[in-house]
């Protein structure tokens, strides 16, 4: 498929991992002789083999079968083994936090050893005794899937969601379906963001000019009211997920391209300091990594203000919000990995998300009393489509009720929920099974664009509400549905987020929120 | 990066020199020894802790608990301090604040469960031979407070004259060198509100100390460890400042607690002594959690220079930051130093401890 393997062998042995278990052969024989299977040996969890056979990749149950060649593990010595592969932006700082957390919490010793900032391998012990070892290779979203595809990784991490090219070649590959829900998983949640040195005077920068800064259109500061002096752009390479995702929603809007003579950086950090320092820079990168640089502040030209902020990324209120993804093949993980995994939604995962600097995704209360600029943008925006009466009736209709920051939002074009939204979905589903919503009123609540008639925007905002509803309901099958009451309102293009004029406002508009007593 | 390079490798030769001198502080003056009680040897060798999650449950090595009647103890340590003759000159080298003579701030809680060593059972080659025979051997050791959340470390130990110790923080541990009045007296970063150190010897003899450092919450550290001559260096880089620029703090340019007691910066102290036999060092980078006027990050990393004595080598450290629920998180580390192709180049690791996000209070 790619000729990374070799590298990627290499690597490993490097940062200590042995391969004896890997793509060696064995022959596994069932108890009473009858029945026998030879191949490369794929992996092995302490339980299960995982075999690449004439067959195809089988797992078998190992306390069935008798395993004899070169390639068969030690079962006496028996060490988990996994790995995890992809975006520098998750790989770099997050995962590590996560993983050292994750050890602490289970009372094991953990060591790290390191090659380099990018290929290093965690060992986690207990007693003295070694239970498992996850190596890591931190690159970028892109080499992440190679490796998932290549069998050479066992969680990639992605600033994206999975192309439909790689979800073909997954299948291909024995993964199961990777674009399937349970597949992946957010983790975390992050934003693009233009930054500019602190130097620079020019705070001001529509995002429709960002997009034009970097499609090449506008390249001198003093267009934009600054010094003459030409703009220097800096920006991720190019197999960056985040970079991608930059490219697909922002320039992706108008179907333009990044301009040529972009300074391209291997890490968020990188990028950061690079843009601190010159006062004629501007760049993309994370919320997460601004550093010592500056967000650009981005007026619309309705009024509101495009700004990244841990409420904003909740809500996805802000365009530019990037979930940071983890993606596990259709197979049997070890089960060091399985509680790993199961870890990492724990609320005190979510604690160490956020002390590590990052944008965790428990919901949070905004009271409408906290919703004051939202609520006199929305005066200021009423006239013949919305009339003052109407903004009354919704101001009544929430009374009393306090937003929550899960809001769902659909892919554009599409009637599917975004990944975040996704994991919403079961956030607030798990959520109600507990019993935190007993006595209480959910209100799903609709709104649309500006776009096209009012009426017909209302209409499709209840039909939005009604999508998400029931896909939580449905998520939450063992709710206690006489503990819990549940509404749908839909107020349309009543409570607009962001300008209209951009086809990022609209789609920020066209949203379904939760609302709660 | 350029000139950084020059300096780095020009100023390598000095760079153990000036970790040692900035805290060593050969004092001859504690003459006043504490803990008259006995106590057995203890039978295993201390166990370092090898990767101890946090703060309270930091494992050091289980020594037996030795008679000390701690008011004893207490008005010991706070003699021996006042009879010190006056830091001034070190301390204003410093820029420390002399402490108010407040007792209270020299609450040495629980001060030294200082076990005694049996004279009889120390090794024959000791210079100290004749004085033992004539003096009690106990080992005292006294932690006490000072500001900007420092701990003034004093060993006695009368038997070990010129001798390696090493001093253990938590998981964090260094080797260091009793002078020629098995004295010690050292200056060290509290990682813990509440820290307990341990000093002890080849032959496994040794003291306890805890002290109470309440404002150590105040401070936010981030400690690195290693083992042998790998020459490590941790480097802070405040706020964009580049290599060699007023805001790169480390052990050529560590400035001093005062740059933190007065919110202006971080500041790097270095211990451990690379002279001593299988040496541990140690550097810890503190910058203030309050009152800075300044937000951005400081960059955090870990560098060597790449030489004939580390190259293709692993390095065994360890790391210490603060964790979840705000406690100090150590891990074991071995680093791969690149092949000796590259001898002289610099092995940089930026993201092997991570960076300190300031948001301005």
């Amino acid at each position: 498929m790619r000729n990374l393997c070799a590298a990627v062998i290499v690597a490993l042995f490097h940062i200590g991992i042995p391969l004896t278990a890997f793509a060696q052969d064995v022959t596994l024989t069932s108890r009473d002789g009858t029945v026998q299977v030879s191949g490369h040996l794929l992996g092995f969890d302490g339980t299960f083999y995982r075999i690449d056979s004439i067959y195809g990749e089988l797992t078998l149950d190992g306390s069935g079968v008798i395993c004899n060649g070169p390639g068969c593990p030690d079962l006496e010595s028996y060490v988990a083994e996994f790995s995890i592969a992809g975006s520098r932006t998750i790989g770099e700082t997050l995962m590590p936090a996560l993983i050292e957390a994750f050890a602490a919490d289970k009372g094991y010793a953990i060591s790290r050893k390191a090659r380099s900032d990018t290929e290093f391998t965690y060992v986690l012990a207990e007693n003295g005794k070694d239970v498992a070892r996850v190596g890591f290779r931190v690159t970028s979203s892109d080499e992440g899937f190679a490796d998932l595809l290549a069998n050479e990784a066992d969680i990639s991490l992605s600033m994206r969601e999975i192309r439909m090219e790689e979800t073909a070649l997954g299948k291909d590959a024995g993964l199961g379906n990777l674009g399937a829900p349970g597949r992946s998983r957010v983790l975390a949640l992050d934003g693009i963001v233009p930054i500019v040195s602190p130097l620079n005077p020019v705070k001001n920068i529509s995002l429709e000019n960002i997009m034009r800064i970097f499609a090449g259109q506008i390249s001198n500061w003093s267009e934009l009211g600054g010094v003459d002096a030409p703009m220097v752009l800096h920006a991720r390479e190019a197999k960056s997920g985040l970079q991608q995702a930059f490219e697909d929603v922002v320039l992706g809007a108008e179907k333009l391209t990044l301009t040529a003579g972009v300074t391209r950086h291997k890490s968020n950090v990188s990028t950061a300091d690079a843009v601190s320092r010159d006062p004629f820079a501007i760049g993309i990168t994370s919320f997460s990594e601004i550093g010592n640089a500056r967000a650009v502040r981005m007026p619309g030209t309705c009024g509101f203000v495009v700004e990244p902020s841990v409420l904003s990324l909740k809500t996805e209120d802000y365009p530019l919000t990037t979930p940071m993804l983890l993606y596990t093949p259709a197979r049997r993980l070890p089960q060091a990995a399985r509680e790993f995994l199961s870890y990492l939604r724990t609320p005190p995962a979510q604690l160490v998300i956020r002390r590590a600097g990052f944008v965790d995704q428990a919901p949070a209360l905004i009271p409408l009393d906290a919703q004051g600029a939202r609520l006199a943008n929305a005066i200021s925006a009423s006239g013949d489509e919305v009339p003052v009466d109407e903004l009354r009736s919704m101001v009544e209709r929430l009374r009393g009720l306090s937003r929550l920051t899960s809001t769902f939002r659909f892919k554009v074009g599409s009637s599917d929920l975004d990944a975040q939204s996704r994991s919403n979905v079961e956030q607030l589903a798990r959520l109600i099974e507990a019993g935190f919503y007993d006595g209480k009123s959910i209100v799903f609540v609709g709104f649309s664009d500006g776009d096209g008639a009012a009426a017909t925007n209302k209409r499709l905002a209840r039909a939005r509400a009604r999508v998400v509803r029931d896909a939580v309901l449905l998520s939450a099958p063992t709710a206690d549905r006489d503990r819990l009451t549940v509404r749908i309102e839909a107020f349309g293009e009543a409570l607009p987020m962001a300008c209209d004029d951009t086809p990022w406002g609209r789609q920020v508009n066209r949203r379904v929120e939760v609302w709660v007593d | 990066m350029a000139i950084y390079r020059k300096v780095g490798m020009a100023g390598a030769t000095f760079v153990v020199a000036a970790a040692a001198g900035f805290v060593m502080q050969n004092g001859g003056a504690l003459a006043e020894r504490f803990g008259s009680g006995k106590s057995a040897v203890p039978a295993e060798p201390p166990v370092l802790a090898a990767a101890v999650p946090e703060g309270p449950k930091f494992a050091p090595p289980q020594i037996e608990e030795a008679n000390v009647i701690l008011s004893q103890a207490k008005d010991a340590a706070i003699s021996a301090r006042s009879t010190l003759p006056l830091k001034t000159g070190k301390e204003a080298a410093l820029g420390v604040p002399q402490q108010p003579d407040r007792p209270n701030s020299y609450r040495v809680a629980a001060l030294g469960d200082a076990p005694v060593l049996n004279a009889p059972e120390l090794n024959g080659d000791q210079p100290t031979a004749q004085r033992q025979a004539q003096t009690d051997c106990s080992i005292a050791l006294s932690v006490v407070p000072e500001a900007g959340a420092m701990v003034r470390l004093y060993l006695d130990a009368p038997c070990n004259r010129d001798q390696r110790v090493t001093i253990q923080q938590g998981a964090l541990a260094y080797t260091a060198q009793t002078d020629g009045d098995g004295l010690l007296e050292q200056a060290i970063p509290a990682l813990t509100t509440e820290p307990s150190f341990y000093a002890y010897f080849a032959d496994k003899a040794g003291a306890k100390a805890t002290a109470k450092v309440p404002d150590a919450a105040d401070y936010e550290r981030v400690a690195l460890s290693w083992q042998g001559d790998a020459g490590l260096q941790l480097h802070a880089r405040e706020f964009g400042a580049d290599y060699g620029e007023a805001g790169h703090v480390w052990a050529q340019a560590p400035r001093t607690p005062s740059a933190a007691i007065r919110m202006q910066g971080g500041y790097l102290v270095s211990l451990g002594d690379a002279d001593t036999l299988e040496p541990r060092q140690v550097e810890i980078y503190t910058f203030p959690r309050e009152g800075v006027q300044k937000s951005g990050a400081v960059r955090i990393s870990v560098e060597a220079e790449i030489t004939a004595a580390n190259c293709g080598r692993d390095v065994q450290g360890m790391s210490i930051q603060t964790g979840p629920n705000d406690r100090p998180t150590a891990t074991q580390l071995t680093l791969a130093v690149p092949e000796c192709d590259a001898v002289g180049d610099f092995l940089v690791l930026n993201s092997l401890l991570r960076d300190l996000k300031v948001a301005r209070n």
